[in-house]
């Protein structure tokens, strides 16, 4: 069903391709994550850790590939589910933003890059989750 | 909100694939509609009953907790 611009705000998804384009970016950042552990044993620590770093980018954006494309049928339930999905997200991210401060006191810790990219991730992963589950629902 | 989506198609004898074709929606939206898991816009509401030939209002009715 077209978009009606009345009363459905413009998302701007990425087309349906992007859903195999992500998986497939997702799957091989987690292949070459965990391959790494046998490959580069003889690697310094610092360019493991650099490897690291953007396999797990790679596997957010691939991840944020898959959320944010179309569906094979975009129509306006869809639309609704997708709104609810943000929504449910949004909740997800302002309860743990009020969280994790007091927990990164209770454990001592301080917040490194590595923590902001798996935030991100979980964020991503919560979003499709609540979409996926929610469409099997209705 | 109820409807008698289901007791329309049966009457014209079609398909939710049919029907979801026609209004160019999925058929899990049309399934989601007959079940009263999913309330339609206006839009589809109308084109719905315009499937049909008939009025919203015949397709779907208001309860009394709406």
């Amino acid at each position: 069903m077209k978009m009606t611009p009345k009363n459905q705000f413009w998302l701007g998804l990425l087309p349906n391709y992007f859903k195999k384009i992500g998986l497939v970016i997702s799957i091989a950042a987690i292949i070459t994550q965990i391959s790494l552990v046998y490959i580069s044993q003889n690697e310094p620590y610092s360019q493991k850790e650099i490897i690291k770093t953007m396999c797990s980018s790679l596997f957010t954006v691939g991840l944020f590939f898959f959320a944010f494309s179309k569906e094979k049928f975009e129509d306006e339930m869809n639309y609704f589910i997708r709104m609810r999905s943000m929504a449910l997200t949004l909740l997800f991210v302002i309860i743990t933003g009020i969280l994790s401060p007091i927990l990164y006191l209770v454990f001592n810790e301080v917040p490194t890059i590595r923590e902001t990219q798996r935030f991100a991730t979980t964020v991503i992963l919560q979003y499709i989750a609540t979409f996926y589950i929610q469409k099997m629902m209705k | 909100m109820k409807n008698s989506l289901k007791v329309e198609r049966a009457k014209l004898n079609i398909t939710q694939q049919e029907l979801a074709d026609k209004i160019k929606v999925s058929r899990q939206t049309i399934n989601s509609i007959e079940a009263d898991r999913y309330v339609p816009s206006t839009i589809l509401a109308i084109k719905i009953s315009n499937v049909f030939n008939t009025t919203v209002n015949s397709i779907f009715d208001l309860e009394a907790e709406d």
